[in-house]
């Protein structure tokens, strides 16, 4: 064996390796599948589903002036309803299950294009349970999109997936135009039965494994808090150019009294973020602060809602409707929504069915009584909020 | 930093290959050498900076110890060494299980302290007892504290091995390197690399799918059909033999860029006739290090036959228990030293007749072993199991099963059978350091340095590139 051959075999290797993978990066960089680099140009555009990959091709190579940040919440604010509502361009940036990590990424994403006026952001206090880090239940994060390093080049564009998709796009037409992309509000059904049945769902034998599970992942308060300051209101107070409407949307009161079956303190720390970034935020010129979320009128109708806490087009309409005529200034919200679950659990619990009312619920319902009674500071919340006792 | 990931492949490999390679051609061999240090701490580091500390405080302490029993054979300082690196692990891999199960025997309530586990821990304490040992033994202890922090940081093995020897390894840096040599490893290595990315990439990776979601599912409780647990079962199988040996395939591949040869850590585990036999085959240099380290100290056969099945219970329990603290795996490897102990006691690994009977029958064995290893609870094992061999005929049905993913099972698991491994691929160029009783026959799919073998190695990388996008964790990482 010598020298010569060793090269030749070297020579042959790496011709064939790099001939295959500029090929595969030539094609998947012509159709570029997620329109990361334009919008479509030789085939329809198709629209990935699976939002974290999409979203970056859409806030770098879209036209708009409004962009809609949040969660699966948000997605029913479709590009047509937030137009009719509150005018200008809009693009729907929502992730479904995002932290708030990944939606600050989003958000700084849709910050570079100078024309972006308006942010309509959902805030969901589950976006912080996941601390400062990225969600993981789609696969790893993709860092590339966001940041266009070296990764766009090996991970996009040197890839069996990006390489189907590309096939996809040039053997089949577009199916799902951009308007309706990852809206739900036609699927499913709504009412008071469907709600009850995801109660359920969730199930007695999961209550002790939940509370277990979250217990241990969700992190401090005061972490949580942090993030929020990192991730929420430093971006806001960063761009006082632009208008942020938050908007913390309606749940069905259920929702809330599924707290107690997750975390020892879900409750207090949901009540307790919004005081924060109200407090925080709210005396800013940049800033429109939109409760819905104390609303007995929505939140005890089930009838808007197909689960614990996605509610219908009716309801996502109305928001629009009231975001637009700023009536929702929050007033008191920690008492108000305290006071709401307090007297839903009172009538939950009046028999006697653990399905309906667990032990710790009442045990919950009891201690956030004591806090309504003490006077209701929320610097005292989490002091009753401590569920291990009621076990 | 994984090596399947673009970053490894695409900057850190280049760079220090091009900078070692670069300093070795003009002569410095010792720089040379001391790079490849930098770039080891380097590589480890990227997860954990801080536990840069750890590993090394770890290898001063080590050599330190080393120096000392080769002045001095103190069988107390042995016993010191072989006991610091054992509390090392201890504290940071087993502190919480026994904690907890002193806690259920004795009703105490000790607190279990939170420590993330070290990358590779389990691998450089290994390297570094066996080192000891030898040294206690009478082997020279290395004099140079750098050389001796490669060999314990030499990326390729750092992570999950395998597990190599100081006296093995440290030679194969000082093999002379002329511009043929450096030629024929770089062929050699990557087309090695190229395998167990491959096998990685392409095959374990296509697999996890149709393992882990039964897997959750039975951890979560959920009902399972006996066919979709047979499916995962088999997949499960192929995924863990495809990503550790391939792996090591990278491990050695890797290795021989640099001038080093390895010892083999498979070789076609799933050919074995025997559970003697596929322990001979599977994660070769740990089974070593627990026969020569664990197993021969014990008394090995030499104290008659129920001192022989003691120990070798005793063996695959800690080897078992080394693979994770937790009860699935103690009776994994407790179930494999039964099954040893049976072996030799009716003689069944002297058999030599029903060869593809046998073949299968350990598959079997070892497939149900794996169900063990692989679930998240002994009551999850179980009720894998229990589906498993279910007597529920609607729980046979087929109805759900896909038949692309059956195919691809049967594909993986006939490579597995049937193809001949990495090192009969590559038996014509020395793939690694392979033990003397397996016979390596150069066949007509045997490597050369011939043009379509480039083309052909040069596709399977770019495939494997290609197949990289997703990047997932290799399953040993953990232990």
């Amino acid at each position: 064996m010598n020298r010569a051959r060793a090269r030749q075999f070297l020579l042959f290797a790496s011709l064939s390796c790099v001939l295959l993978l500029t090929l595969v990066g030539l094609l998947n960089f012509a159709i570029d599948p997620l329109q990361f680099f334009r919008q479509a140009r030789f085939t329809d555009a198709h629209f990935s589903t699976n939002q974290r990959y999409q979203n970056p091709g859409l806030a770098r190579n879209f036209p708009y002036d409004t962009v809609v940040i949040g969660t699966s919440h948000m997605e029913n604010f479709s590009p047509a309803l937030v137009r009719q509502a509150l005018g200008g361009e809009p693009l729907k940036l929502a992730i479904s299950g995002a932290s708030v990590r990944e939606q600050a990424l989003m958000l700084e994403l849709a910050l570079r294009n100078p024309r972006l006026k308006r942010v309509v952001w959902g805030v969901l206090a589950d976006s912080f349970d996941y601390s400062d880090s990225v969600v993981s239940d789609y696969g790893p994060f993709p860092w590339h999109l966001y940041h266009a390093d070296f990764g766009l080049l090996s991970q996009y564009l040197w890839s069996f997936d990006t390489l189907k998709s590309s096939a996809l796009a040039l053997s089949t037409p577009s199916s799902q135009p951009l308007e309706s992309l990852n809206t739900w509000s036609d699927q499913g059904s709504y009412g008071p039965d469907q709600v009850e049945a995801a109660w359920l769902a969730m199930g007695a034998r999961w209550d002790e494994r939940l509370y277990a599970f979250y217990s241990k992942r969700v992190p401090a308060w005061e972490d949580a808090k942090f993030v929020a300051t990192r991730r929420m209101v430093a971006p806001i107070r960063a761009h006082p150019t632009v208008r942020f409407d938050l908007v913390f949307p309606p749940y069905s009161i259920l929702e809330y009294a599924n707290d107690f079956r997750v975390h020892r303190e879900r409750f207090a720390r949901r009540v307790l973020l919004k005081d924060y970034l109200i407090k925080q935020l709210a005396g800013l010129p940049n800033v429109a602060i939109h409760d819905f979320e104390t609303d007995p009128l929505l939140n005890t109708d089930l009838s808007r809602f197909k689960d614990l806490s996605h509610s219908s087009l009716a309801t996502t309409e109305l928001i629009l409707h009231d975001i637009a005529a700023g009536t929702r200034t929050p007033r008191d919200p920690a008492r108000a929504l305290t006071e709401q679950l307090v007297q839903f659990l009172d009538q939950r619990c009046a028999a006697d069915e653990p399905t309906r009312c667990s032990a710790r619920m009442r045990c919950g319902r009891d201690q956030l009584r004591r806090w309504l009674e003490a006077g209701a500071n929320p610097q005292t919340l989490l002091r009753y909020s401590n569920l291990d006792i009621c076990r | 930093m994984l090596f399947n990931s673009h970053a490894f492949l695409f900057l850190f490999l280049p760079l220090v290959w091009l900078v070692a390679t670069g300093l070795r051609k003009a002569g410095w061999a010792r720089v040379s050498l001391n790079w490849l240090l930098l770039a080891s701490l380097f590589f480890y580091g990227w997860w954990a900076p801080e536990n840069l500390l750890l590993i090394a405080v770890s290898t001063l302490a080590n050599f330190w110890v080393g120096s000392l029993l080769g002045k001095q054979r103190s069988r107390w300082l042995l016993a010191l060494g072989v006991g610091g690196n054992l509390g090392l692990i201890g504290h940071f891999k087993y502190q919480a299980f026994f904690t907890e199960v002193l806690n259920t025997l004795s009703g105490a309530e000790l607190s279990v302290v939170a420590v993330v586990l070290p990358l590779g821990v389990s691998f450089f304490t290994f390297i570094q007892i066996a080192y000891l040992v030898d040294v206690y033994r009478g082997d020279a202890p290395e004099r140079s504290l750098s050389r001796y922090a490669l060999f314990v940081t030499f990326f390729p093995h750092l992570i999950a091995g395998p597990i190599v020897h100081l006296k093995a390894l440290m030679p194969e840096f000082d093999r002379p390197s002329g511009r043929t040599e450096i030629s024929k490893n770089l062929s050699v290595g990557l087309s090695i690399f190229a395998v167990g990315l491959a096998k990685k990439v392409l095959i374990a990776d296509s697999l996890a799918p149709l393992a882990s979601p039964t897997f959750a599912a039975f951890a979560n409780g959920d009902p399972i059909t006996s066919s979709a647990a047979w499916m995962a079962a088999l997949a499960y199988s192929g995924q863990l033999y495809f990503d550790f040996s391939g792996y090591s395939d990278m491990a050695i591949g890797l290795a021989r860029l640099f001038g080093v040869r390895f010892p083999i850590n498979f070789f076609s585990p799933y050919k074995a006739l025997s559970l003697t036999d596929f322990w001979r085959r599977w994660h070769i240099t740990l089974s070593a290090f627990l026969r020569d380290y664990l197993y021969v100290p014990l008394g090995g056969n030499r104290r008659g036959r129920a001192r022989t099945y003691v120990n070798l219970l005793l063996t695959m329990l800690l080897g078992g228990l080394w693979h994770g603290a937790n009860w699935t795996f103690v009776l994994w490897g407790l179930a494999h030293g039964v099954g040893l102990a049976l072996e030799r006691a009716f003689g069944i690994d002297k058999v030599t007749r029903y060869r593809h009977l046998r073949m299968a029958c350990t598959f079997l064995l070892v497939m149900l072993g794996w169900v063990l290893f692989r679930s998240a609870t002994l009551d999850s094992a179980l009720a894998f199991y229990a589906a498993l061999f279910s007597f529920d005929p609607t729980s046979w049905s087929v109805a759900l099963v896909k038949p692309l993913d059956v195919l691809l099972i049967a594909a993986a698991l006939a490579i597995a059978f049937f193809a001949p491994n990495t090192s009969e691929l590559f038996a014509r160029v020395e793939p690694g350091i392979v033990p003397e009783h397996f016979e390596l026959r150069p066949s007509r799919a045997t490597f050369q340095l011939a043009p379509a073998h480039g083309i052909a190695l040069g596709l399977l990388f770019g495939l494997s590139v290609l197949g990289m996008s997703r990047v997932t964790e290799f399953i040993y990482f953990q232990f």
